[in-house]
């Protein structure tokens, strides 16, 4: 019997200037205990067929289709009644972001309980026991504390698991995961989708991933649709899809995952040169406050310590690690924009990190930074002329026409036409105004260019166009280029070097290919362990180190094996494993 | 020749550089609620500023005394009031008083609140902390004992309450500059600013003040009403505007008197007050809306 079955579903919101058809005659099936991969990009209208399903969608839209079961009810006319004992017993949904889908104000545990109570009749005693063994199966360890947490006290992680756990807290016949991983690091997603595939055979659900990550699907799913537009655009088992897509949109989809993988060797020149950026002894140290009874007591978090790093010039290199690992930290204080603890930055061999703002200027325009979140780095109330412009005005190059006119010129550099200049940011799609981010970071010509994760908040195919572009504007501009990420795939393509980062140290450094070729650090293993996989035959049964396997794993080497001669030590230290090849290890005799 | 053209190529209209307050405007014509509000406050600014020419007598001219506390009529529009003197020329005039009261001590608060907000807002620290505890200090005195302290030291006046609505006035506007001040340091445009070398009074100017234009009209908006309010609390307690200046508070106040005989002398500078508070709400409202391109079309 089919669980789910969609037939012909329109699905259009009626908006002040008219109808926007956003779902256009899509028809889907899902088999008990089968999972399915919706993939598209952002607006193909994946997540509102998934919406329509559960019939979460408000009054602004239209829906209608040919037939719509859900568990042998017929969606399109149950009652409010029917949908509600459907929604969690039939179909549970897990959302992008779990800081949003928990309700700030109370624990993890009232709203697990809450949920099993409202389908099941139980006591609290008993729900709350049911809370604990479903916190366990999805492996949090102390999961009794965390019953009593509130949302913000959990990681993104943690806080993902916990939304599973309560999604599976009714036994749910389909898990709808609507983009579960997208906001994790690598190794954290990896985790979660091996969770996932484990409960979804353990409880034999069935399985709606969707996503525009093609390395999502490829690990989890046997069967994928290809959404395009708000229509199916082709379907078939995963293998043939990524063996054999029949469609050019999937085409493209799978080009965008491969061009990834693909790196360009860079031309070997002499270094003659001073480098463009160089960061000595690098450290921050955070003051925290922590709440006592009476009084706050001061506790400080080392969140960068001792980072050395060379940017050579016209050189890309990747600064690599997960969350919380000071890589962003680290950033921002080589642009001065958070004042380091200890250490140096050098920019073109002059130390910038004593002078004040007046004699920082000018240094300013040597360097820029591209942030994140490309939708908070716009100024919302400026034109696109403006914002980037504004470097310009703040340096008082040429007077307001010619600014204006560089500033379109620029904008058309990037790849917007000229009349964009006239709106604002809030009309973009996240991958234009990532451009407007990078044309306003680029106008004053810098020689430093800090790209703080520019590309992990895109689609796949803007990802890969936003890298095509950053790559294409570093040749022609001579650009040095710090890419700080956490998506290795991207930074395998882009980088010519790469460092890693863990708890605020540098772990290892190498060139990019001897990093992907030879890692060498327990650390830089596990990350590039979790990249998702490009074909579904790779799929593997990952195993994930805790922080104490990596400490006990630190690689040890004998002063004879280095490259470079350094004094044995306890403690780790970071000595050249081969010649331009760091790696932290404990040196013996 | 070649067919096929790059798509952004394709088409390359003449492009306009069109100012923001272009846009802003289209956008406030579009909510009629703001265009009609707006067009009464003007005429209620005109009526005020032209009087002398559609009134046939001054304002405190007693004209009409045989006539007095007579009931509204096609002569005289609003009636007469218990002086003898043409209620219609009293109200015009009054708005005179209340309209200007009610704008001087809104800009005043604006412009004391901004700056101080912005300030306690961006930099934090110390002088958040300054900044908080005269707010603080503000917030424990009632406004209207300080406010007829200070009247009866000064004798009253326009200035005097112009002076002392703003003394209160600039707390909120400050508190709520300062909360969107304090959300938006954060945000990366912030820190692109800064990395571009922008100083922390171009960052105030040019990004944190538009960005709260909301809280200012906002602010802006609720000093008017609590301006006038004071205006006709103060003139009750005969620290206000003198009379026989009118003023729509005084004229409440005496109209309260005669209201349930003579009620032409209480509704008439009620509903005059009423509208002009409505009108600049809505005014603003509109204004709050056009001046923020992010809220399109609703």
């Amino acid at each position: 019997m089919k669980l789910v079955d969609i037939v012909g579903l329109r699905v259009s919101f009626r908006q002040h200037a008219g109808v926007v058809d956003a779902v256009r005659g899509v028809s889907l099936h899902v088999e008990e205990g089968e999972s399915v991969g919706i993939v598209g990009e952002s607006g193909s209208g994946k997540s509102v067929t998934c919406m329509a399903l559960m019939r979460l969608l408000g009054g602004a839209a239209d829906v209608s289709a040919d037939s719509m079961v859900l568990d042998g009810v017929n969606v399109l006319d149950a009652n409010a009644r029917t949908m509600s004992a459907l929604r969690g017993k039939s179909a549970a949904m897990i959302f992008q972001d779990p800081m949003t889908a928990f309700d700030p104000v109370f624990t993890i545990g009232h709203q697990i309980v809450e949920t099993i109570r409202t389908h099941r009749r139980i006591s609290k005693a008993e729900a709350r026991e049911e809370t604990v063994r479903l916190l366990e199966r999805v492996e949090i360890k102390n999961a009794r504390d965390v019953l009593g947490y509130y949302p913000h006290q959990l990681s993104g992680g943690m806080l993902q698991r916990a939304m599973i756990a309560m999604a599976l807290s009714c036994r749910p016949k389909v898990l709808i995961a609507d983009e579960p991983t997208t906001a994790l690091d690598v190794t954290i997603q990896a985790q979660i989708l091996q969770l996932i595939k484990q409960l979804q055979k353990e409880f034999g659900m069935a399985l709606i991933m969707i996503t525009h990550d093609l390395g999502v699907i490829a690990e989890t799913v046997d069967r994928v649709v290809v959404m395009y537009g708000g229509k199916v655009m082709e379907e078939g088992p995963v293998e043939q899809i990524f063996d054999n897509p029949r469609h050019s949109y999937t085409q493209t989809l799978l080009g965008s995952l491969k061009a990834a993988v693909v790196n360009s060797p860079a031309a070997e020149e002499p270094q003659s040169a001073a480098p463009a950026l160089e960061l000595r002894d690098l450290s921050k140290i955070f003051v925290l406050k922590r709440r006592g009874r009476i009084f706050h007591t001061l506790v400080d978090h080392q969140a960068v310590k001792g980072v050395n790093l060379v940017l050579p010039r016209n050189k890309i290199i990747g600064l690599v690690g997960e969350s919380g690992s000071g890589k962003t930290t680290t950033g921002l204080m080589a642009m001065r924009l958070i004042e380091p603890t200890n250490g140096q930055v050098l920019v073109d061999d002059s130390d910038i990190s004593t002078l004040d703002h007046t004699s920082l200027k000018g240094f300013r325009r040597r360097m820029q930074v591209v942030f994140q979140d490309s939708y908070s780095a716009l100024d919302p109330m400026m034109t696109l002329a403006q914002i980037v412009a504004e470097p310009l005005n703040i340096h008082g190059v040429g007077t307001y026409r010619k600014q204006t006119e560089q500033a379109l010129d620029w904008l058309e550099r990037v790849g917007l036409d000229r009349n964009f200049g006239q709106r604002y940011p809030h009309e973009l799609s996240g991958g234009q105004r990532q451009r407007v981010a990078i044309a306003r970071a680029l106008i004053l010509e810098p020689t430093v260019l800090v790209a703080d994760e520019p590309t992990s908040a895109l689609d796949v195919t803007v990802k890969a166009q936003i890298i095509g572009l950053l790559k294409q504007l570093q040749q022609q501009l001579g650009l040095s280029m710090l890419f700080i990420s956490h998506d290795l795939s991207v930074v395998r393509a882009l980088t010519d070097e790469v460092v890693v980062m863990y708890r605020g140290r540098v772990v290892e450094q190498a060139p990019t290919a001897a990093i992907f070729a030879r890692p060498q650090h327990p650390y830089t293993r596990s990350l590039i362990d979790a990249i998702p996989v490009s074909n579904p035959r790779d799929r593997r049964l990952r195993s994930f180190l805790s922080a104490a396997d990596i400490a006990n794993a630190t690689p040890r080497l004998s002063r004879s094996a280095l490259a470079a001669d350094a004094d044995a030590a306890e403690l780790p230290q970071l000595v050249a494993f081969a010649p331009g090849h760091l790696v932290e290890a404990v040196v013996t005799q | 020749m070649t067919d096929i053209q790059a798509p952004g190529l394709a088409v390359a209209p003449a492009y306009r550089q069109r100012s923001p307050l272009y846009f802003a405007w289209r956008r406030f014509a579009a909510n009629k609620a703001a265009v009609v509000a707006g067009a009464v406050l003007l005429l209620i600014i005109l009526a005020a500023i032209l009087a002398p020419l559609f009134t046939r007598t001054g304002p405190d001219t007693q004209a009409y005394l045989t006539e007095a506390l007579a009931p509204p009529s096609a002569e005289h529009w609003f009636g007469i009031d218990d002086l003898g003197r043409d209620f219609f020329t009293r109200i015009i005039y009054g708005a005179r008083v209340s309209v200007s009261i009610g704008f001087a001590a809104a800009l005043f608060s604006v412009l004391v609140g901004i700056p101080l907000g912005a300030i306690a807002g961006y930099f934090g620290g110390k002088a958040d902390w300054i900044i908080m505890r005269v707010i603080e200090l503000f917030s424990v005195v009632p406004p209207l004992l300080a406010a007829m302290l200070l009247g009866t030291m000064t004798r009253g006046g326009f200035w005097t309450i112009v002076f002392i609505a703003a003394l209160f006035g600039w707390v909120g506007v400050c508190l709520l500059v300062r909360a969107q001040v304090k959300a938006f340091r954060e945000k990366e445009f912030v820190r692109a600013a800064q990395a571009l070398g922008a100083s922390p009074w171009y960052i105030i100017r040019r990004h944190l003040i538009p960005n709260s234009i909301s809280p200012i009209i906002i602010g802006f908006v609720l000093c008017i009403p609590m301006a006038m309010m004071l205006e006709a609390s103060l003139s009750f307690l005969g620290i206000g505007v003198p009379p026989p200046t009118p003023s729509w508070g005084q004229m409440i106040n005496t109209g309260m008197n005669f209201m349930f005989f003579y009620w032409h002398m209480a509704v008439f500078p009620t509903a005059a007050l009423a509208i002009t508070i409505l009108a600049t709400t809505l005014f603003g409202d509109g204004l709050r809306d056009a001046l923020d391109p992010t809220l399109k079309g609703r």
